[in-house]
């Protein structure tokens, strides 16, 4: 009798442990679901990314309107093209004033979000009565291998979604790619590259560049503006500058290539004289940043790079090959294809 | 030389007509609000939507192309602000007015010089209106208004801002003037003008209550025109006699 | 009457203009000393330096001593117009209105259109031409046009305030981010464009500058000396926008010129007609030169918006003019 009196207690204890699910956010508050949710709105710069590498996109209920925009920069929404189908959840974009009554009526199981203040989180899950986990990939992916922060919010999200073993595989094939990346170059350096028409805050030429850029930094190359700011990230830099240090290698981020042409008809002397436009060392990549960062996208330009700077090293790498092994892994699907018809694909640069 | 005929605006001005021909000097008086401000801008051609017609030297006022006006009749405002600009320069303007605004000429300068040292101003010539006191800036805008060589001048209240002393040399000026052009000028000095004015139209009520020269005005006049039994008694010195 | 001492004053000018501009030349990555910038550019010697100097920092330099010379004359211009010696070139609302423009070309034709310069253009000049058409409706006074301008002003900023709500934030970034007055921008383009306007624009005041003068004497007394008061008041701001909406269009919003430089003209060479426009000129080019050495110089190699350093210095300077009374 007392065996099955225990047994019992011990079954209605073992239930309970189960229908209940105890997330701690990012922010390190304690969110409760009843049990695993069935319906989901992810909000705000990356949320819905990292759903989509978790491979948990059949719970989205609802999706922001600007999903819809720039569509050949989210892979994840090239791959998972049926969520834009999905009935609208808010505006979208880090300052968006959400519609409370909306978000009830869609009536989700978890919200997720990104680009807030605990205070807000904390007061949104209040109105709202649904249980929401803050989210964050970091200040930025200065550190392909040291992301603590994009590596908890998988965690977190994995957890959530009863996707854990998908999360804990998510972060090692990334640190997996990056370290690769990290020791194959190891002992090489390389100086004098340049990586300019960096979108930042819309579309720029030539002179918008990103002192340590991640997929040089990973890949142990230095770039001519790492030393004017030091801690990193994005800065316009003078185009005397850039013909003084005339770098041999440059690589130009793909949604800056319309302002280039442009430009390079008002600058003649500058481009001629430009060792890299002479030697034909200009290589186009792929903007990465675009409502957070498209990791996968990430590391296809650290690898490319690699492939261009270091062509012994990466004899065997066919980066078309590589695209199609990061994309199907992220997101289950290989779309670097459509992303090739949307903006071309990875090639020297031409002016036509 | 100015006819005005039936002229009425809104409801300040009702039913004027008044003929002058000759060169002198016509003093406005009325009490305050008696629409005497807004005849003078009829005249100026500032005011422009009444009805009835003005008419200068024969030509109906509104057939006069706006740029040649000038040439014609001179404007001082009664309250008139400083600005940035010299003294020299807002005379020269003046006279630029009557020539269509073209290049100033030496001929031009030389007559700035001597409307400048007429009206003694030499010592502030190159101020900056604003720098200058009310009654300075007063004689500058007459100054300006001369340099025109417009044969009809209309003046608000031009001793507004003046001291005991400027009065009698501006009304000595005007007086001087009046010998060549036809002066119209609102006044409040009943004294000064009774001793100056060769003519005197009484405005009252947006209405002319008498339009005679400077020999028939009587006291009652200018009693009834201003409504004040009491005038006779606050105003001691000068006499009505003098008149 | 005394030859007036302006005109040295505008042959210094001139020749300050010359040496700042020079100077601004010389500054760049590669050291170059004053002396290379003039045997560079008079003795035509074809090297490398040349090259730089044609290529990449003549078109700045160039662009911010028009720029400047723009700016203040219209700047001017509008003061007296508008009989307000606070206002700018920006009083009418153009920037509002290159805003606009900007949303606009960002939203329907995309994040890198060649539109955005047209719409940046015709929006900020937009503003004056409903003025235009306010006044055709009914005739407006000096104070009318005044409100009628601040009407403008908030309408404009309004619109733009919804645009750019509707806006992604992407796409609201590159809308204020195009919005710095940046003169990296120029191309010869660009130069000869503002280059004939300016020329134009400057004729047009010299010929009509004591015209334009009498504005000062107050609407009556201007109107008693038979110039139509409100006409030329809107052709003063027609041209002023135009020219100023040019500026914008290319480089984008430079502040604090317009608003100080015709006070700095008038605090140095006196008000006098004949020499007021031409030293307000000289001075205003001058002074963005001024600017543009030190936007290179503050930050090099990065850059930085002359726009941003302009605003920054106009605040004080406008609060001391304001404090001084006029």
């Amino acid at each position: 009798m007392k065996i099955i009196k225990y047994l019992f207690i011990y079954f209605l204890l073992f239930q309970t442990a189960f229908s209940k699910v105890i997330i701690k956010d990012i922010y390190n508050r304690k969110v409760v679901l009843n049990h695993y949710p069935k319906k989901v709105i992810a909000l705000g710069p990356g949320s819905l990314r990292l759903v989509a590498y978790l491979n948990a996109t059949d719970k989205i209920i609802a999706v922001e309107k600007f999903e819809r925009k720039f569509m050949w920069g989210r892979p994840y929404i090239l791959a998972h093209k049926e969520l834009l189908k999905l009935p609208i959840a808010a505006k979208g974009g880090p300052k968006d004033i959400l519609n409370i009554e909306r978000l009830k009526i869609l009536k989700p199981d978890l919200v997720i979000i990104s680009f807030r203040t605990k205070y807000y989180v904390e007061n949104l899950q209040k109105k709202l009565h649904i249980p929401v986990i803050a989210i964050s990939y970091g200040r930025d992916l200065t550190h392909f291998l040291n992301n603590k922060s994009l590596y908890r919010s998988l965690e977190i999200l994995g957890k959530a979604l009863n996707k854990e073993k998908r999360a804990k595989e998510v972060i090692s094939f990334i640190k997996n790619e990056a370290k690769n990346l990290y020791n194959k170059t190891k002992n090489e350096n390389k100086k004098n590259v340049y990586v300019g028409c960096i979108a930042h805050k819309g579309l720029h030429s030539i002179e918008s560049s990103y002192s340590k850029w991640p997929p040089f930094t990973i890949n142990h190359i230095i770039s001519i503006v790492d030393n004017i700011k030091p801690q990193g990230g994005h800065l316009f830099v003078n185009k005397e500058y850039i013909l003084t240090k005339n770098p041999k290698v440059i690589f130009i981020d793909k949604s800056g290539i319309k302002l280039l042409k442009r430009d390079m008809i008002h600058h003649k002397y500058f481009y001629k004289n430009l060792r890299a436009f002479k030697e034909n060392n200009v290589y186009e990549i792929f903007p990465y940043n675009l409502y957070n960062t498209n990791i996968g996208t990430a590391l296809l330009d650290a690898y490319f790079i690699a492939k261009v700077m270091y062509p012994n090293k990466f004899k065997n790498l066919n980066i078309e090959k590589k695209a199609k092994e990061i994309y199907t892994f992220l997101l289950g699907k290989n779309v670097y294809p459509e992303m090739k018809k949307y903006i071309g694909g990875f090639k020297k640069f031409e002016d036509k | 030389m100015l006819v005005v005929k039936s002229l009425a605006y809104k409801d300040i001005l009702k039913d004027i007509n008044f003929k002058l021909s000759k060169k002198s000097l016509v003093a406005i008086l009325g009490p305050n609000g008696s629409g005497k401000s807004t005849l003078i801008k009829c005249l100026a051609n500032i005011i422009k939507d009444y009805s009835g017609d003005i008419i200068l030297f024969g030509k109906n006022i509104k057939s006069i192309p706006q740029r040649d006006f000038p040439k014609y009749v001179a404007y001082v405002p009664q309250k008139s602000f400083g600005n940035a600009l010299k003294v020299y320069d807002t005379i020269l303007l003046g006279r630029l007015a009557s020539k269509n605004f073209s290049k100033p000429t030496k001929k031009d300068l030389e007559f700035i010089d001597k409307i400048i040292e007429e009206l003694s101003l030499q010592n502030i010539a190159y101020k900056e209106t604003m720098n200058l006191s009310g009654g300075e800036l007063q004689k500058v805008q007459i100054a300006r208004a001369l340099a025109q060589e417009a044969k009809i001048l209309l003046l608000d209240e031009p001793t507004n801002n003046l001291d005991i002393k400027n009065k009698f040399l501006l009304f000595e000026l005007l007086k001087k003037l009046s010998q060549k052009i036809l002066i119209i000028s609102i006044l409040h000095d009943i004294d000064f003008s009774l001793n100056y004015a060769d003519y005197f139209i009484f405005l009252k009520n947006g209405k002319i209550v008498k339009s005679i020269s400077k020999d028939f005005v009587k006291e009652e006049d200018i009693l009834n025109l201003f409504d004040l039994e009491l005038w006779r008694m606050s105003f001691s010195k000068v006499s009505l006699k003098t008149v | 009457m005394k030859i007036s001492k302006n005109y040295f004053f505008i042959f210094l000018l001139f020749f300050i203009n010359i040496f700042l501009i020079l100077l601004d030349l010389s500054i760049g990555e590669l050291k170059t000393s004053f002396f290379d910038i003039i045997e560079v550019l008079f003795f035509n010697t074809n090297n490398n330096l040349r090259n730089i100097i044609l290529d990449i920092r003549l078109p700045e330099t160039l662009a911010a001593s028009l720029t400047g010379a723009i700016l203040a004359i219209s700047g001017a211009l509008i003061q007296i117009s508008m009989e307000n010696p606070l206002a700018s070139p920006y009083t009418l609302g153009i920037s509002h209105g290159a805003l606009l423009g900007v949303a606009f070309a960002i939203l329907f034709f995309g994040l890198s259109s060649k539109f955005v310069y047209i719409l940046a253009f015709l929006g900020a000049f937009s503003t004056v031409i409903i003025l235009f058409l306010l006044n055709k409706i009914k005739k407006l006074n000096a104070s009318s046009l005044v409100l009628a301008g601040v009407a403008i002003s908030s309408l404009y900023g309004a619109i733009s305030l919804f645009l750019q709500f509707l806006s992604s934030d992407l796409e609201l970034s590159a809308i204020v981010y195009w919005t710095f007055g940046d003169l990296t921008k120029a191309t010869y383009f660009s130069l000869k464009v503002l280059f004939i306007f300016l020329v134009l624009g400057y004729i047009y005041i010299e010929l009509k500058k004591y015209k334009i003068f009498s504005l000062e004497l107050g609407e009556e007394v201007a109107l008693s000396l038979g110039i139509e008061v409100n006409r030329l008041k809107l052709i003063n701001l027609i041209l002023a926008t135009f020219l100023v909406s040019l500026t914008v269009a290319f480089f984008g919003i430079i502040g604090f010129v317009g608003l100080v430089v015709p006070h700095l003209t008038r605090l140095l060479f006196g008000k006098e007609i004949k020499t007021f426009f031409t030293l307000n000129l000289l001075l205003g080019s001058i002074l963005l030169v001024l600017a543009d050495i030190f936007s290179k110089a503050l930050l090099a190699p990065q850059i930085l918006p002359i726009g941003i350093l302009t605003s920054i210095l106009g605040a004080p300077t406008f609060l001391y003019l304001l404090m001084r009374g006029r």
